[in-house]
């Protein structure tokens, strides 16, 4: 039987939650992926596991991206209004969005820059 | 100029920047012309999707936690990390009157450069009529080549398979079908899939020279384009045909060729990781060219009377028709115009092998006195055919025999035909029926084709009444018979004597 990503993820998660676990179960879950010759998936199981913890956690990860440096906290402020969740938060700086800022989670995004808008007045006036 | 600038003003001050909630997803992966994403939730099958670097591509793989995306041409531009939007749009291309006479990308982009604009669009997918919208097919497509009107004759509404090895004539056969649509209220549609750059080139300064161009357009993804591309044109021509049945007119459409769309596909297919199947074509490869060539069909007068006939060509590989594709096709298709590449060195161009060509529904379409003419014309030949391989042995022939090899000779020789000189059904129905009825029995076999030619000449000259009466009416009767006759006998005397055998 071929063990998915996922189920890797999950299982992964689960022994991070047991109190009764190793502390180093972190080193012991490489070295297992490593010896069964699946460390190729890493990548795929690190995601899976992200996103089952925000899951259970209900909490929503969000990147906000600004033409300049923004605080956090205003990064945040701006981003539970749109979203109304509870939110995690990371932030970028893209010079290339000329002004304004972009709010993404894993599945939407409210592009607020003025390169986006730049770029729909270009269709509207082709 | 300030016209300009203030339409320009006008323009600008009408748009409104909204804050919208776009659908995104997170490349991960990017391997030749294949995006995999995470993400992109609720994306649908066939929907459009956009790259931040403006790449366009379509959600093909819907998978536990990723999807797959085909990218529409050049893909250099997206990297590892970018997002991609959904655009909320099945894949669709535009379609109209506009787009006659214009060479466009599967995607419906003009490929000159120039403007074009059309206010339809239809989706590239769609699901073919239904058995209560169609009618039988019942009028012909004229291709103005005899040996297919009076042999493998095509319909309005019927899917003909053009098969071969290379360099048989395949091209040929479809261009000389255009060229003779001129005047006969037919929209032209040419698909090119995986072709020489250049051989479309020619092919449409062929067409504009003959002034096809008018009533043609010519789809083109060539060999330098990506397989995404090549993969969808046939679709994409499709779609613009359906454009023209939906409004009651009469459309055709030749794909050239359907070998190297299957490749494409594979291509396609094995980047998403679909398992291979027979010869590494995915197992939906039949469904491929089903659901394209379903798509052509003759509406009844409830729904237009429109017609889409279609012209797929499949080439084959040493002609083993019963390779994977060229078999599928095959069996979709409403029969199939087999051209070999012995007949083709002999001279016989176009080099149809009648024994083995087939129209399963043509024949209900072909005019009354085509079908009165040439409906023993096939039988002469396979006959011919026949006795001319036990006579190779030589031995004394008996009179009856001899007539038959006779008349079979001069009705081969009279089926070639050059290329690019399609021949109205009238002046086809006329010389068929000189030499079914053995009125150039008197005639050298070498000179048969200088006859047939002076005697097309004269009668259109002399006797017009005669050819218009098989266009208008495509009736055939006595009258019409001894008319033929007595101007076939004026013309042999006036017609050279070195071409006659010697009494």
């Amino acid at each position: 039987m071929t063990i998915t990503p996922k189920q890797y993820a999950l299982t992964w998660y689960e022994l991070l939650q047991d109190k009764k676990s190793d502390k180093n179960i972190n080193q012991k879950m490489l070295t297992y992926l490593y010896k069964t010759g699946r460390l190729s998936k890493l990548a795929e199981i690190l995601r899976n596991l992200e996103e089952i913890e925000h899951k259970a956690q209900g909490i929503e990860h969000v990147t906000v991206t600004s033409a300049r440096e923004i605080a956090d906290s205003e990064a945040k402020k701006l981003a539970k209004e749109i979203l109304k969740t509870e939110i995690t938060i990371s932030t970028k700086i893209n010079p290339e969005l000329i002004g304004g800022i972009q709010i993404e989670t894993k599945n939407k995004r409210w592009d607020l820059s003025i390169k986006n808008q730049l770029l729909s007045l270009r269709k509207q006036l082709k | 100029m300030d016209s300009i600038i203030e339409q320009l003003k006008k323009e600008i001050s009408g748009f409104k920047a909204e804050i919208a909630e776009e659908k995104i997803g997170t490349v991960i992966g990017l391997a030749d012309g294949i995006a995999t994403a995470t993400g992109l939730a609720d994306v649908a099958s066939m929907e459009m999707v956009e790259f931040d670097d403006g790449a366009i591509g379509v959600a093909l793989n819907l998978e536990e936690g990723k999807v797959g995306i085909m990218v529409l041409g050049e893909y250099r531009g997206i990297f590892e990390g970018m997002k991609v939007k959904a655009l909320g749009r099945i894949l669709d291309v535009p379609v109209g009157e506009e787009m006659i006479g214009r060479v466009v990308d599967p995607l419906g982009m003009p490929k000159d450069g120039k403007d074009l604009k059309t206010k339809q669009t239809y989706p590239m997918e769609r699901v073919a009529p239904g058995v209560i919208t169609r009618k039988s097919v019942h009028q012909p497509v004229q291709t103005g080549l005899k040996s297919i009107d009076a042999m493998v004759p095509v319909g309005r509404g019927q899917r003909e398979l053009i098969i071969g090895d290379r360099q048989t004539g395949k091209t040929a056969v479809a261009i000389d079908t255009i060229l003779n649509q001129k005047g006969q209220g037919m929209t032209c549609i040419y698909v090119a899939i995986g072709q020489k750059e250049s051989k479309i080139a020619q092919i449409v300064a062929r067409l504009e020279k003959a002034g096809a161009m008018e009533y043609t357009i010519v789809v083109s993804a060539s060999a330098s384009e990506s397989a995404a591309l090549n993969f969808l044109a046939p679709y994409a021509g499709c779609a613009m045909g359906e454009f023209f049945m939906d409004k009651g007119k009469d459309a055709l459409i030749i794909y050239d060729d359907l070998s190297k769309h299957a490749v494409s596909y594979r291509q396609i297919s094995l980047l998403l990781k679909r398992p291979p199947g027979r010869e590494a074509y995915p197992g939906d490869v039949f469904y491929l060219h089903s659901r394209l060539l379903e798509r052509s069909a003759k509406l009844n007068e409830d729904n237009g009377g429109g017609s889409l006939t279609a012209l797929p060509i499949i080439e084959t590989q040493g002609n083993d028709v019963s390779a994977y594709i060229p078999t599928n096709v095959i069996s979709i298709t409403d029969g199939q115009i087999y051209l070999e590449s012995n007949l083709f060195n002999k001279g016989f161009r176009p080099a149809i092998n009648v024994g083995l060509s087939v129209s399963r529904v043509g024949g209900a379409a072909q005019i009354k006195a085509m079908k009165k003419v040439a409906g023993s014309l096939r039988l002469d030949l396979a006959q011919f055919r026949e006795l001319e391989a036990f006579t190779q042995f030589g031995s004394d022939l008996d009179e009856e025999t001899q007539n038959r090899l006779e008349l079979g000779k001069r009705i081969e020789k009279l089926l070639i035909q050059l290329q690019y000189s399609p021949m109205p059904v009238s002046q086809q129905v006329v010389q068929i029926y000189s030499a079914t009825n053995g009125l150039m029995s008197d005639v050298i076999v070498e000179y048969i084709s200088n006859f047939a030619e002076g005697l097309s000449e004269y009668i259109e000259q002399n006797n017009p009444e005669l050819l218009k009466l098989i266009n208008e009416k495509g009736e055939f009767d006595e009258k019409w018979e001894d008319g033929l006759k007595k101007s076939i006998d004026d013309y042999k005397s006036i017609a050279d004597k070195s071409w006659f055998v010697e009494k």
